[in-house]
């Protein structure tokens, strides 16, 4: 996957909660200039509103905002979590963020279907939440 | 007859995505063809925007007010949305 670089790719043992773990999550795009340091928290501000709509599935989380939101550059990073992170109001919690930051409307949408074709296999999920290291974490993503 | 579908999340260009593109591999697979699909943010579902809603469970009551809608779990599984949309063509 071309959008995704190594440098974005990180593992941590745990978020104190969702907020930390969204402002976690897209620090590596923040420091490396894809992102306003605003835009985790209008991230954070979307969900207080709307309710954690960026848990799409069981142990994974996409969180991203509008463009004019904060994001300068199209880019992905991922984060995973060892320990589970809750959402208020929802009964899945999860550990791997998959943050999404997009210039414009249709720029992410090949590695947002590549992401979600990866992702909609469960076998593969287990094998991406069990990672033991940053290295094999990204070749799941980069194959 | 459903001939619209909008998917929608929050902020319109991930989630709802996601969920397009499963809606369209979904109606494949159950040999329904015709059917518009688009993704889009919140703040386009009014009444009459589409024949059928689709979003997050969370945000479902706020689809129900403008017409027909289905909440899904999980956004990555083509199987939820073809039972999900099953059900509703089926009705």
């Amino acid at each position: 996957m071309e959008l995704l670089k190594k440098e974005n790719v990180q593992i941590c043992d745990a978020a104190a909660n969702w907020r930390e773990a969204i402002r976690i999550a897209v620090k590596p795009l923040e420091e490396h200039g894809y992102v306003e340091s605003r835009y985790k928290e209008e991230i954070i501000s979307n969900v207080e509103k709307m309710g954690p709509y960026i848990v799409i599935a069981e142990n994974i989380a996409l969180p991203h905002a509008r463009p004019e939101q904060g994001a300068l550059k199209t880019q992905i990073g991922v984060t995973l979590f060892r320990k589970n992170v809750v959402f208020e109001g929802k009964d899945m919690p999860a550990r791997l963020f998959v943050t999404l930051a997009a210039k414009d409307s249709n720029s992410h949408l090949d590695a947002l279907m590549e992401i979600s074709e990866l992702l909609s296999d469960e076998a593969t999920v287990e094998k991406i939440l069990n990672a033991p290291d940053k290295e094999e974490l990204y070749q799941y993503f980069a194959n | 007859m459903i001939k619209k579908i909008l998917c929608f999340c929050g902020s319109g260009l991930g989630t709802s995505f996601v969920m397009e593109m499963n809606v369209k591999k979904a109606l494949t697979n159950l040999g329904i063809s015709g059917v518009e699909v688009n993704h889009s943010t919140i703040d386009d579902v009014m009444p009459g925007a589409a024949d059928l809603f689709v979003c997050s469970a969370d945000l479902v009551a706020n689809a129900e007010k403008a017409g027909k809608a289905i909440g899904i779990q999980n956004m990555v599984s083509v199987q939820e949305m073809e039972e999900k949309l099953k059900a509703v063509f089926e009705a």
